[in-house]
C-alpha cells in the first residue's frame, strides 16, 4: 500500500511538473486587426479594441453588426458583447489556436467548437 | 221839272258825249302808242341807270271802261354785271294795270282792278364784293324823308295783283346764297285803309329751291301759299291769320303776329302753327342732308303731324323760342346697325328749341311706342340740349321683350343664344356721347323684368328657368366701391349646365351682385355677390353636392391687369345642409355651416394666396368606403398661407388657428372598433400646436392626449425633429390596438437591401414601423393595459419615439403575476432589419407563471421547469429581425439573472434523471434554500454561468451550455454529498439522447467547481467568472426602481 502509494506521489509530481512546465502560447494582437470571415459570418478587430461581428446570411450588414470589446491575453481571446438596452454584458473567451496573417483559429472551451477565419 | 230832268239828262248826257269825244281824242289823238312810248321810256331813262328797252305802252279807255288801263308790251332791264349768269336783269313779256280813275279823282281813292305780269324773269345777282346788278335806280339826292309813312290815298283798294309764269333767280356770291322759282303764278289782293294793309296772296310756284353754304335747304319745291295778311303802318304789325302753306303737299297753317320795334331793329314774332298730317319719309327728304347725316343708314317712315308756335324776339342777338308739339303714328324704323325692324311707333312729343340757349333745347316724350317682332316698348322722358353737341336722354320705358329678339345685339363672337319673354320697366339716363362710346360709368341705367322661360346658351353654358325677376341699376347707389353696376336674379328653379360634366340646379335662387367698372381692367376691381336659395343640386364629373337653405356674400377684388397677385375673396355663408357624394362609397353630410371663408394674396408673395376659415358647424357625417367620420359639431378658426418656395406639398401650407370638435366618432378600415372622439381642442400655428383637449375611445382603449407639438417647422423642412411633449392618460389601453393604429407613420425604407425589397411585397402590410423625424414623449398614466396575453394595471412612466426609435423607459406596472418594469426598445431602421431589445425585470413572479408569461424562458432555461415558487427575474434582451418578426439569431444577445428563495424542486424529468443517478430521496419536497443564476446568450448559445444549489444532502455547483437547437451541454460539481470525494458530472445531449441513452450522455467528470464557493481555496479563473456574474446581476438589477 505504501508502495502505490509513493508510486502514485511520484508519478503525480512527474505529471504536474510535466503540466506546469508546459509552454503557454501567446499570439501578436497585430494580426488580429482586421477583418475576419468565416462563411457569411464576419468579425472585425479594430485596433482600439473594439469590434463588431455580423453574418450577411441574416441580411445584416457591417455597420449594422454587434458591437464588441476584445482582449488578447495569450492565447485567450475575450469578446465582451455590449447591450444596448442595459448595461450588462455578454462574455466569450475563445482559445487561440493559430493566428496568422491570412488565419484565426479558435477554439470554444466550453463546447469544443472550433473556428476558422481568413483575412479579409 | 220833267223838261228840267230832260234838259239836264241831255247836258249830261251831252257833256258825257264830249268827255267821251274829248277822251278819245285825248286816247287817240294825244296819248297814242307812238307818242306815250317815247314818254314812258324817257321818264324810266330818269329813274333807271341800266339799260331799259321798253316796248309799246299802250293806254286803252273804251276796252276796260270805265277804268284807264296801262298796257306794256316787253320790258326788258339789263344791267351786266361781272360774274353774273345772265345780263338781263328784269325781262316781262307783258304789263298791265287798270285804274278806277273816277275814283281816284272824285275820292282821292287808288283802286286799280287789277295788275298783270305775265311771262317775267328776274335774274338778280350779288358779287363778291356786295354789287348788285338790281341797284339800278337813280340815287335820291333830296333830303332823306324822316316822317312817318301816311297814305296819300283815302283808300287803296287794287282787287288782283296777277304774275303769271314767273320765273325768279337770286345769287348772292358775298353771302354764298342761291335761290330760284319757276312757273310761278301769283294772285295777291290788296287793299288799304288809313294805315291798315289788308292781303291777301295766293302763289303757286314750283322747282322752288334755296341752297346756302353749299346746303341745299330746298330743291325743287312746290310751294303753295294762301296768306292772309294784315300790316298795320302805324304799329308796324304784321298779322297773320289762317295762313295756309304748302311745301311739297305738306300743309300747315299759320297765324299770329309779327311786329317791328319802332325804335330798333327787334322783331317780335307771335306765331302759331299746325300741320297736317305727313308722311315722315318725304318730310325728311325736305331736311338738307347736311342735317340728316345722323340718320345715314335709318329708313323712317310714318305720319307725323305738328302744332307749336314761335314766340320771341328777333334781332342779331336772339331768336324767338319754338316749341312744336308733334305726333307720329304708324311709323317704321330701321337702321342697318340695328338688327331689328320696328313697327307700330307712334308717340307724341314736345319739342322747344331755344336758339339762345342751346342748353335749353330739348324733346320731351310724352308718350312712345314701338314694336319688333313680339317686343314691345313704350317710353316716356326728355331729349335734352338737342342744340349743343352732346344729348342727353332721359327715358322712362315699359318693356316686353322676347328675349331670342336681343341675340342679335349680343356679341357677335360670343355666339348667345336666349329664350323666353320679359316684361319690365327700365329707366335710362346718359349723355349721347357716353353711349356712343360705351362709356357705362357715366350712364344711368335702371331695369326691372320678369322672366318667364327663360333660357341662356353660351359655348357649352346654358341656364334654364322657369320663371326669374331681373334687375339691374347702373350706376350702384348703395356703394361707392362697387358703384358700378346693381344687378340681381331670382328664379324659382335655375338650371345651370356646362359640356357634359357640369349641371346644377339651384330651386328659389336670389343672387345679388354688385360691381366696381369691370370695363377698367387696370384698376382693382370689385365684386359683392350675395346668394340666397332653398336648395341645390349640383354635380361635376361623377360628383355630387347638395345644399340647402343657402345664404352668403362674397366679396371679390381683383386687378385683372395684375396677373401676379391672387384676387382676393371673402365668402361668408350660412348652410343648412351640405351634402357632398364623391362616388357611390364617398359622400360627406354637413349641417349647419356658418362661417366665413377668404382667399386674399399672401402679404409676404402676393401671387401666393393665404386663406381664412372660420365657422362653425353642426353635425357632421362623412364616408369613405367602409371608412366613417362623424362629430356634433366643429369649429374652425385657421389661416392658411401657401408658400410656393416650400419642396413638398405639407410645407407649403403654412396653417395656425384652433380647431375644436366634440362628439366625434370615426371608422378607419383596419381598426375594427369606432374611435369615439368625446372632445378634441387645439390651437395652432405654423410650428407649434397645443392640444389643450384629447379625448378618444377606441374599442377597448381609452385616451387622453394633452402636450404641445412644436418644431414642426424645421420638422417640415427636413431640418430638424417634430417635437412634442404629451401627457397620456387611460383608463384602459389596448396596447396591441394602440400599435396597429401608428405603423407606418412617416415611414421611408431607403436602406433596405435587395432581399429586403423582395421580402416586403406590399408597402400596405409588414412589420411596425416607428416613426421617423418625431421626437414624441408621452407621460403615460394608464389605469390598465391590455397585453394581449394579459393585462397591467397602474402603468407609470414614458413613452418616447424618436425618429424611427420607440422606447418605453421604466414602464411600471402589475399583472396578475408579478410586478413588472420594463425598458424596451423598438427600432425599424429598415423594414427587414428590426431591433428590438428588452430590459425586464418581474419582481415576486411564480415561476410557472413567469414561463406562462414568457414561453421563451422556457426554451432559453428548461431547467426552470423543476422549480416552483416565487422568484426574482431580471432579463435584458436585444436581437434583429426581419421583415416577418423572425429573429436574426446571428444578432441575438442577452443576460438573465433569477434569484428564488425556498424553490421547490419539481418533478422535472431531467432532475428526475438526476435525482437517480444521485439517489435522492423520493419521498421528501426537496427545497432549494436559494438559487442565483445568470445565464446569457449569444446567437444559438445559452451559457448558464455557475450556480451552486443546495439539496438534500448535495451542494452542487451547475453550468453549462444550452444551445437554443436543443442540445445542451451541462457540467455539475458535486462539491458536498455523502461521498468522501468531490466529483463531477458531465451531461450532454438532448432530453432524447438522456431517455435513450443515459449512460453515453451522463458521464462522470472532474469536479470543475470543488472551491467556487470557498473563497480561501478559489483559484483565480474562479474569481475573474464570479466578477463577471457580478456584474452582470448588478447591471441587470440597476434599474429597477423600488
Amino acid at each position: 500500500m505504501k508502495r502505490i502509494s509513493l508510486y502514485s506521489a511520484i508519478i503525480l509530481t512527474i505529471i504536474v511538473t510535466i503540466v506546469s512546465c508546459a509552454p503557454v502560447e501567446s499570439y501578436d494582437e497585430a494580426l488580429l486587426i482586421g477583418k475576419w470571415k468565416s462563411g457569411t459570418l464576419y468579425y472585425r478587430y479594430d485596433n482600439t479594441g473594439s469590434g463588431a461581428t455580423w453574418d450577411t446570411a441574416d441580411d445584416v450588414t457591417e455597420a449594422e453588426g454587434t458591437k464588441f470589446t476584445w482582449v488578447l491575453d495569450q492565447s485567450d481571446l475575450t469578446h465582451i458583447l455590449q447591450m444596448d438596452i442595459s448595461g450588462a454584458t455578454v462574455t466569450k473567451v475563445y482559445t487561440i489556436t493559430k493566428l496568422t496573417s491570412t488565419t484565426l483559429e479558435y477554439k470554444d472551451e466550453l463546447s469544443g467548437t472550433k473556428y476558422t477565419f481568413t483575412k479579409q | 221839272m220833267k223838261k228840267a230832268l230832260k234838259i239836264s239828262l241831255i247836258s249830261l248826257l251831252s257833256l258825257l258825249v264830249l268827255l267821251i269825244v274829248a277822251i278819245s281824242i285825248v286816247v287817240w289823238i294825244v296819248f297814242t302808242p307812238s307818242r306815250l312810248t317815247p314818254m314812258v321810256r324817257e321818264q324810266a331813262a330818269k329813274y333807271l341807270t341800266c339799260q331799259t328797252d321798253i316796248g309799246e305802252v299802250e293806254l286803252t279807255f273804251f276796252s276796260t271802261f270805265p277804268e284807264f288801263s296801262l298796257k306794256i308790251e316787253g320790258v326788258n332791264l339789263v344791267n351786266p354785271v361781272n360774274g353774273a349768269p345772265n345780263d338781263t336783269l328784269l325781262a316781262a313779256h307783258q304789263a298791265t294795270a287798270a285804274l278806277d280813275f273816277k275814283a281816284l279823282w272824285n275820292r282821292n281813292e287808288l283802286i286799280m282792278r287789277e295788275i298783270t305780269l305775265s311771262d317775267v324773269a328776274v335774274n338778280a345777282f350779288v358779287d363778291k364784293n356786295g354789287k348788285a346788278n338790281y341797284d339800278v335806280m337813280v340815287p335820291d339826292t333830296t333830303a332823306k324823308d324822316t316822317s312817318a309813312f301816311s297814305n296819300p290815298f283815302k283808300k287803296i283798294d287794287i282787287s288782283a295783283i296777277k304774275l303769271r309764269n314767273a320765273k325768279v333767280s337770286y345769287l348772292d356770291l358775298s353771302t354764298d346764297m342761291k335761290a330760284s322759282l319757276a312757273d310761278m303764278n301769283a294772285d295777291m289782293q290788296l287793299d288799304m285803309t288809313g294805315n291798315v294793309l289788308n292781303a291777301k296772296l295766293n302763289a303757286d310756284a314750283n322747282k322752288v329751291s334755296f341752297k346756302m353754304d353749299s346746303v341745299d335747304y330746298v330743291k325743287d319745291a312746290n310751294i303753295k301759299l294762301a296768306v292772309p295778311v294784315k300790316y298795320d303802318f302805324d304799329n308796324l304789325l304784321t298779322t297773320l291769320a289762317d295762313a295756309k302753306l304748302e311745301l311739297n303737299g305738306l300743309k300747315a297753317t299759320l297765324d299770329g303776329q309779327i311786329g317791328m320795334s319802332k325804335t330798333n331793329d327787334d322783331i317780335r314774332t307771335d306765331l302759331t302753327f299746325s300741320t297736317e298730317k305727313y308722311g315722315l319719309a318725304p318730310l325728311l327728304k325736305l331736311i338738307p342732308a347736311a342735317y340728316t347725316s345722323a340718320l345715314d343708314g335709318m329708313k323712317l317712315d310714318g305720319f307725323v303731324s305738328a302744332t307749336g308756335s314761335v314766340q320771341g324776339i328777333v334781332n342779331e342777338k336772339s331768336l324767338p323760342l319754338i316749341d312744336v308739339n308733334a305726333i307720329l303714328d304708324s311709323g317704321t324704323f330701321e337702321y342697318n346697325a340695328l338688327p331689328y325692324k320696328l313697327y307700330d311707333l307712334a308717340g307724341n312729343a314736345d319739342v322747344k328749341l331755344n336758339m339762345n340757349n342751346e342748353r335749353d333745347s330739348k324733346i320731351v316724350l310724352n308718350e312712345v311706342h314701338a314694336k319688333t317682332g313680339r317686343s314691345q316698348v313704350d317710353a316716356t322722358g326728355l331729349i335734352n340740349y338737342i342744340l349743343s353737341d352732346d344729348m342727353l336722354f332721359d327715358l322712362s320705358m315699359k318693356m316686353k321683350l322676347n328675349l331670342p329678339e336681343l341675340e342679335p345685339m349680343m356679341p357677335e363672337d360670343m355666339n348667345i343664344g336666349l329664350e323666353g319673354y320679359a316684361n319690365g320697366t327700365a329707366n335710362v339716363k346718359f349723355m349721347l356721347s357716353d353711349a356712343m362710346n360705351a362709356n357705362l360709368t357715366k350712364m344711368n341705367i335702371g331695369g326691372n323684368f320678369d322672366v318667364t322661360n327663360l333660357g341662356l346658351v353660351y359655348d357649352s353654358i346654358s341656364m334654364y328657368a322657369n320663371k326669374a325677376k331681373l334687375a339691374v341699376a347702373i350706376p350702384n347707389k348703395k356703394s361707392s366701391k362697387t358703384g358700378f353696376i346693381d344687378a340681381s336674379l331670382w328664379a324659382d328653379k335655375l338650371k345651370y349646365n356646362q359640356g357634359k360634366g357640369m349641371s346644377a340646379t339651384i330651386l328659389n335662387a336670389d343672387i345679388k351682385t354688385q360691381t366696381s367698372d369691370l370695363t377698367k381692367t387696370d384698376q382693382m376691381n370689385n365684386i359683392l355677390c350675395g346668394f340666397r336659395f332653398d336648395h341645390l343640386t349640383g354635380s361635376m364629373d361623377g360628383m355630387q353636392a347638395l345644399l340647402d337653405k343657402s345664404n352668403g356674400n362674397l366679396d371679390l377684388k381683383m386687378n385683372f391687369s395684375d396677373s401676379v397677385s391672387m384676387p382676393s375673396v371673402v365668402c361668408d355663408f350660412d348652410i343648412a345642409k351640405v351634402k357632398a357624394i364623391m362616388d357611390d362609397t364617398t359622400s360627406a353630410v354637413i349641417a349647419y355651416p356658418k362661417g366665413r371663408f377668404s382667399m386674399l394674396p399672401s402679404k409676404k408673395n402676393p401671387a401666393n394666396p393665404a386663406f381664412d376659415i372660420r365657422g362653425t358647424t353642426g353635425t357632421i357625417n362623412a364616408a369613405m368606403g367602409s371608412q366613417q367620420f362623424s362629430a356634433n359639431d366643429m369649429n374652425i378658426n385657421t389661416n392658411l398661407v401657401y408658400d410656393d418656395k416650400a419642396t413638398n406639398a405639407l410645407q407649403q401650407w403654412q396653417a395656425k388657428g384652433n380647431v375644436a370638435m366634440n362628439q366625434g366618432k370615426v371608422v378607419i378600415a383596419g381598426i375594427n372598433d369606432e374611435i369615439h372622439i368625446p372632445a378634441i381642442k387645439m390651437d395652432f400655428t405654423p410650428d407649434f400646436y397645443n392640444i389643450t383637449d384629447s379625448r378618444m375611445t377606441i374599442g377597448k382603449s381609452d385616451f387622453k392626449l394633452v402636450g404641445k407639438l412644436w418644431n414642426v417647422d424645421e420638422f417640415m423642412h427636413d431640418k430638424g425633429l417634430l417635437k412634442g411633449d404629451f401627457d397620456f392618460t387611460s383608463n384602459t389601453t389596448d396596447v396591441y390596438q394602440l400599435i396597429d393604429m401608428t405603423s407606418g407613420f412617416g415611414e421611408a425604407d431607403t436602406t433596405a437591401t435587395a432581399q429586403a425589397v423582395a421580402d416586403s411585397s406590399s408597402t400596405t402590410t409588414g412589420p411596425y414601423m416607428v416613426p421617423k423625424g418625431v421626437d414624441l414623449k408621452l407621460h403615460a398614466k394608464i389605469d390598465k393595459a391590455l397585453l394581449g396575453f394579459d393585462s397591467a394595471s397602474n402603468i407609470l412612466g414614458d413613452i418616447y419615439v424618436k425618429d424611427g426609435v420607440l422606447a418605453l423607459e421604466d414602464l411600471r406596472f402589475t399583472t396578475s403575476a408579478a410586478r413588472m418594469q420594463i425598458t424596451s426598445m423598438y427600432k425599424s431602421p429598415r423594414r427587414n432589419h428590426l431591433y428590438a431589445g428588452i430590459n425586464l425585470h418581474i419582481l415576486d413572479i411564480e415561476i410557472p407563471e413567469l414561463l406562462s408569461m414568457i414561453p421563451d424562458v422556457d426554451t432559453i432555461m428548461p431547467m426552470l421547469r423543476s422549480f416552483r415558487g416565487k422568484a426574482e427575474f431580471h432579463f435584458a434582451l436585444e436581437t434583429n429581425m426581419d421583415s416577418m418578426y423572425n429573429l436574426k439569431k446571428s444578432t441575438l444577445i442577452g443576460a438573465s439573472s433569477i434569484r428564488g428563495d425556498n424553490l421547490v424542486l419539481m418533478d422535472g424529468e431531467t432532475f428526475s434523471e438526476i435525482a437517480k443517478i444521485l439517489r435522492f430521496n423520493k419521498k421528501t419536497e426537496n427545497k432549494i434554500d436559494s438559487l442565483n443564476a445568470e445565464f446569457t446568450i449569444f446567437r444559438n448559445e445559452v451559457d448558464i454561468y455557475p450556480f451552486q444549489i443546495v439539496m438534500d444532502k448535495y451542494k452542487a455547483v451547475v453550468d453549462g451550455r444550452h444551445n437554443l437547437d436543443m442540445t445542451f451541454k451541462y457540467h455539475i460539481s458535486v462539491t458536498d454529498s455523502p461521498l468522501p470525494i468531490k466529483f463531477g458530472v458531465n451531461i450532454q445531449g438532448t432530453m432524447d439522447d438522456i431517455m435513450n441513452h443515459p449512460f453515453k450522455c451522463i458521464r462522470p467528470a472532474k469536479c470543475k467547481y470543488a472551491n467556487l464557493y470557498r473563497p480561501a481555496q478559489r483559484k483565480d479563473v474562479d474569481t475573474k467568472k464570479l466578477d463577471i456574474i457580478r456584474k452582470m446581476r448588478e447591471a441587470l438589477k440597476s434599474e429597477v426602481v423600488q
